[in-house]
């Protein structure tokens, strides 16, 4: 016979099984984008996030994003706040 | 998606040609792909055995046959390849579909 029979001719390709996983988004780059101690202008991001992980301190505020942002220029803490939450607050240097 | 192309002119078959992947299992499993594939080697060998034609080409996931002026018995062996096709397409619609122009 001139045309030898593939039987699996018109199957997928070698050993492929059809999976519906495999997709990912990309990481968001959460986090703290300014550290203890460091300063921070007005305006500036403090904290990426989602939710409320760490709270808004003196002179910063939360974002629509949970973003937390310095309403203040100063040095950035890291605090307790009660119990078991953080907040991050900004101090202004002294003149 | 198994993709059936076949084209008629004046009564007769002058093109047919199978391609695409059953994707019904893996392969070495896939059934639809089997009969398929039977049909359509069946076929190439029925028609350059009986019917003397050469216009026929096997390709990655594809065969085609063209055949511009069919003779009755030319004719007759692709119009049996077609349903045999068109028997497995009835009960596995959603891993083959066939597509027939009349010119």
């Amino acid at each position: 016979m001139k045309y030898t029979l593939d039987i699996q001719f018109f199957a997928s390709k070698k050993g492929v099984s059809s999976t519906k996983n495999g997709r990912d988004s990309a990481g968001r780059r959460l986090g703290a984008k300014k550290a203890d101690g460091q300063f921070a202008n007005a305006g500036s991001i403090l904290y990426r996030q989602r939710g409320t992980r760490i709270f808004p301190g003196k002179n910063v505020k939360r974002g629509g994003d949970d973003t937390l942002f310095a309403t203040a220029s100063g040095i950035v803490k890291y605090e307790r706040l009660g119990k078991d939450k953080k907040q991050v607050s900004v101090y202004p240097e002294e003149a | 998606m198994i993709r059936v192309r076949c084209t008629v002119k004046r009564g007769k078959i002058t093109h047919l040609d199978v391609s695409g992947h059953s994707g019904s299992a893996d392969r070495g499993e896939d059934l639809i792909c089997a009969g398929v594939s039977t049909v359509m080697f069946g076929l190439c060998n029925a028609l350059d055995e009986i019917a003397g034609i050469e216009t026929i080409r096997v390709d990655q996931n594809l065969i085609a046959v063209d055949i511009p002026e069919p003779d009755q018995v030319a004719d007759t062996i692709m119009r049996t390849g077609l349903i045999q096709l068109k028997t497995v397409q009835e009960q596995y619609s959603q891993f083959m579909k066939i597509q027939l122009t009349e010119e």
